[in-house]
């Protein structure tokens, strides 16, 4: 997930306009779970903050190293009782499954994934768990593991050395059952440009509002969220689904197409269009620009004529080769000049880009590219 | 320079007492204690802090009862002094928040006719006048012995006949809140609103008589309706999870802090109008709120032309205000007294007045001509962090309308400079300064200012002797004091003041002090010449003061933090100052 985790952890990674970690907790919420332990550790700060907006009372607990879910959930031990859900808290889920996997005490949440070595794959026999496998390199079937287990402190003799899969499969082996639930709604966002799809689809239930001061002579369609002081100017065209957040300035003549969720702060200079994009909060986009299929961080400042264009593309991710199609992703707070051209860029934080470049492939952190 | 806290009503007196004065121990925290009535009074009172009070049985159950938390003024801190104190018959209880000025008299007055003192404060006089005015009727009573009083006060009484509760007050704050068959009061809204949100501020002069179901509100002589208001206010934002102290928490805050400010709407409109009308302008605040004006003052004359002088609020009173002048005055908690006072000052030298305050209903908020409101929400540790930043939002937004909108875009920048300054790892420099007794630091211009603030809260919370001087005034004397075990802390951003900066570097460095540099990490100039550079993007000047105060904050912190120091609640100080 790297640029955009460096300055905060992936749940709390803005998408549809709050946090993966707020989707969560409102699932949690909606089917009606009240006593609820959030473990943090990796950029603590930025996920208590956000807790704190929550009207519900929270026990925050904190992971001194970050050695996995198995060492997360026994630092939460001590304030847990009974039986229990664990869940990460940087998954899109919806509160049907929570309220499924809540029914069926000792179960794993499991769903379909088209590219399931990239999680567990579970083999279910006789409406059982038998095994799950961690990140197999031939998985056996598309049948995957959330992450999310309902669990009481029978699992507590097998909270070993390993992770979590590996005490399951533990108690398993002893004799414990686990049931499957299928997961309603559930979606992970592995590498960076995911996040576009998560967008989309997290955008697809989308409800309309205006709360900010639209011109008259801007066309609005679509269902479209638009936040508090933020003005849109005449001669602005957007297309839904489209959320965008508070103090935001936009336009005159900027077109903003479907699937675009855009943070609060940000202002979009004329003459520019966006589509299919997600941005954070305080990014500047300059006059004549066109940005398409990207993922764009906090405070991220793009000057004038400035084109993103998706391309397929081969990401070296350091352990593996992966394909993908997408724009480009910018990590926070990093600017480019007049006239960048991006197609199937992954730009670190903090990079400065002077004029007239074309950005393929990875830049890291705090690079100078004249 | 307290905090007070009574109860009556259906619910045990003591615990509610004690959440009471541990919500205001931010006001002091010197010594606390109790007084609950149950037919006789009962006091328990010790020196140290409310949280380490336990009951041991020495104080009976009972549903009418007040409660203190001192920052002594008269008087050492000791159980001696601890209020609440009582009257020679152990019939009346007091509690009271201000200073009695005329109370040498009064005491001498008292003893004279037969009256024995148990301690040295002020606040006795209180107990003694009513036993001496005592006619069985409270309100009669509590008139009487208010008009002995000069000086400010907010005063409770309880006595052993009555399960009423008497309060009055005089330039210091008491908020009543009026529950279900219950009332609480306080010195502010915290302790009142996990019980209930309709509240009334008591006004200069009030006289107030309750009990669980009824109160009575008398000011100069005749009966007044106060109708309560009711506080949308958030009392969980006041929690601390997950992080070792408010402090960082509200540091962490900060970015948030300052965009709402700067989105608030707020009559900017005719303060800017106010401000061009005048001649000039004067800033009064005290402490960290002077250092906000100080940067008021640089941004101010350089955007929009408008003369500006900054006074220490303590010290306008030997100031004489010309009435040409607009009069800003700055006060976190709008109860700061002597930021109170000037106000007054300046309104009787027929200034026109602006309050910055992020307390709404304030004694300030009621007495200036127009206010702006700070978005910071609740600040808990003393230190000020988010309020400051907060400040600088408003002031900066000022400095905006009336310098044009050039200057309103640079603030659009300055949240994400916050942002950065947050992820920043101060490790190395926090070393440097840990290991030091005395630290000085520097800054020129706007960056003055934040080297006077960056001293300040590094003697707030860690302890350590640190002055802040213009970078310019080393060599005219403190330069003296600098040697291998003297750090310290320069501002040196890009600008007009970079170069002569750098300069002023070359003579520390040549004297051997180790150099904490604030600058730009692409300044190679300054990387050579410090020990340590805490990098900071320069965005332009706005964001740049916001960032650097941000990081010195977050130095100090780090500091006090390995040092063992008590962040949330350094010795000796207290958050709003309502004493002179």
């Amino acid at each position: 997930m790297r640029p955009l985790t460096k300055n905060r952890p992936k749940a709390m990674i803005p998408v549809g306009g709050k946090p993966i970690l707020g989707y969560v907790l409102e699932s949690v919420i909606a089917a009606g779970i009240r006593d609820v332990v959030v473990v943090v550790g990796y950029k603590k700060e930025q996920v208590i903050r956000y807790l704190d907006t929550f009207d519900l009372e929270i026990t925050v607990v904190v992971q001194k190293r970050q050695l996995g879910v198995l060492d997360a959930l026994s630092c939460a031990l001590d304030v847990v009782r009974d039986d229990f859900i664990v869940l990460p808290g940087d998954n899109y889920i919806d509160a049907a499954s929570i309220r499924k996997i809540a029914r069926e005490p000792r179960s794993l949440l499991v769903t379909h994934h088209p590219e399931p070595s990239n999680f567990g794959v579970v083999t279910v026999e006789n409406e059982q768990i038998q095994r799950i496998e961690e990140k197999p390199g031939h998985p056996e079937s598309c049948l995957v593991s959330t992450g999310v287990f309902h669990l009481d402190p029978a699992i507590y003799p097998y909270l070993g050395d390993g992770e979590l899969p590996d005490a399951v499969n533990a108690a398993i082996a002893n004799g414990i059952l686990f049931s499957p639930v299928w997961a309603e709604n559930w979606d992970d966002a592995v590498y960076p440009w995911h996040l576009l799809k998560l967008n989309e689809k997290i955008l697809s239930h989308l409800e309309g509002s205006i709360e900010g001061t639209v011109s008259r002579d801007a066309v609005i369609t679509g269902p479209v969220k638009i936040g508090k002081n933020t003005r849109i100017y005449p001669g602005v065209v957007i297309t839904g689904p489209v959320i965008i957040g508070e103090n935001c300035d936009v336009g005159p003549n900027v077109v903003i197409d479907a699937n675009t969720s855009i943070g609060s702060g940000v202002r979009i200079a004329p003459f520019s269009y966006i589509g299919n994009a997600l941005m954070m909060d305080d990014v500047h986009v300059g006059p004549y620009s066109s940005l398409r299929s990207a993922v764009i961080g906090e405070g991220v400042e793009l000057q004038s004529h400035i084109a993103i264009l998706p391309a397929k593309n081969v990401v070296d991710t350091g352990e593996d080769l992966v394909r993908a199609k997408f724009g480009a992703v910018i990590g926070d707070r990093s600017s480019s000049a007049p006239f960048t051209h991006y197609s199937g860029a992954i730009v670190g934080s903090d990079v400065r880009i002077e004029t007239g470049q074309k950005i393929v492939g990875m830049l890291p952190d705090g690079t100078l590219v004249r | 320079m307290c905090g007070i806290v009574g109860y009556t009503g259906w619910r045990d007196a003591e615990s509610v007492l004690v959440e009471g004065l541990k919500a205001l121990e931010y006001r002091g925290y010197d010594s606390y204690g109790l007084a609950i009535s149950d037919g006789a009074i009962s006091v328990v009172k010790d020196a140290g802090r409310i949280s380490d009070y336990r009951n041991n049985g020495n104080i009976p159950a009972g549903n009418v009862g007040i409660g203190h938390t001192r920052w002594a003024t008269h008087g050492v801190p000791s159980a001696k002094n601890a209020h609440p104190h009582t009257d020679c018959t152990g019939n009346f209880a007091i509690v009271h928040n201000g200073i009695i000025e005329n109370y040498a008299r009064l005491r001498a007055e008292l003893t004279s006719s037969g009256h024995v003192f148990a301690s040295d404060t002020d606040s006795e006089v209180i107990a003694h006048l009513f036993e001496e005015c005592y006619d069985g009727d409270m309100m009669h009573s509590l008139q009487e012995v208010v008009g002995r009083l000069e000086g400010s006060y907010a005063v409770l009484v309880i006595s052993s006949e009555d399960n009423a509760i008497a309060a009055a007050r005089n330039r210091s704050p008491l908020v009543i809140g009026v529950g279900d068959g219950e009332i609480i009061c306080a010195s502010d809204l915290v302790p009142i609103i996990n019980y209930t949100r309709e509240v009334i501020f008591l006004e200069d002069g009030d006289c107030a008589v309750f009990s669980e179901n009824t109160l009575r509100i008398v000011n100069g002589g005749s009966d007044i309706a106060r109708p309560p208001e009711f506080i949308a206010f958030d009392p969980e934002s006041a929690r601390k999870t997950g992080f070792d102290h408010y402090m960082i928490k509200e540091i962490f805050e900060e970015p948030e802090a300052f965009s709402r400010t700067l989105a608030s709407v707020q009559d900017i409109d005719e303060i800017q109008k106010f401000i061009k009308r005048a001649e000039s302008v004067m800033v009064v605040a005290s402490g960290t709120s002077y250092h906000a004006g100080m940067i008021f003052r640089y941004l101010m004359e350089e955007f929009s032309g408008i003369p500006v002088r900054t006074e220490i609020a303590s010290e306008y009173r030997y100031v004489r205000p010309s009435p040409d002048e607009v009069v800003l005055v700055i006060s976190q908690s709008g109860e700061t007294a002597d930021a109170l006072t000037a106000l007054r000052r300046a309104k009787f030298y027929r200034c026109r007045t602006i309050a910055l305050t992020n307390t709404l209903g304030s004694s300030i908020t009621r007495e200036a001509d127009h206010v702006f409101y700070t978005m910071a929400g609740p600040e808990i540790s003393v230190a000020a962090t988010k309020s400051f930043i907060a400040q600088l939002a408003a002031l900066m937004k000022i400095v905006s309308f009336c310098g044009g909108r050039g200057c309103s875009l640079l603030l659009t920048d300055v949240k994400q400079s916050i942002e950065a300054v947050l992820q920043l790892d101060v490790a190395e420099a926090t070393a440097i300064c840990a290991r030091a007794s005395t630290l000085i630091s520097i800054g020129r211009g706007v960056f003055y200012p934040v080297a006077l603030e960056a001293a300040l809260k590094m003697k707030e919370i860690s302890y350590i002797h640190a002055e802040g001087y213009a970078g310019g005034e080393l060599k005219h004397g403190p330069i003296a004091l600098l040697s291998e075990e003297t750090p310290v802390i320069a501002f040196v951003p890009p600008g007009e003041t970079r170069n002569l900066m750098l300069a002023n570097l070359k003579e520390i460095a040549s004297r051997r002090a180790p150099i904490v540099a604030f600058a730009d990490p692409d300044d190679v100039d300054v990387a050579e010449i410090a020990e340590v550079v805490i990098p900071i993007r320069h965005r332009n000047v706005f964001a740049d003061v916001a960032a650097y105060t941000v990081a010195a904050q977050m130095l100090s912190y780090e500091v006090a933090k390995r040092l063992g120091r008590d962040i949330d609640k350094p010795r000796n100080l207290a958050k709003s100052v309502t004493v002179e």
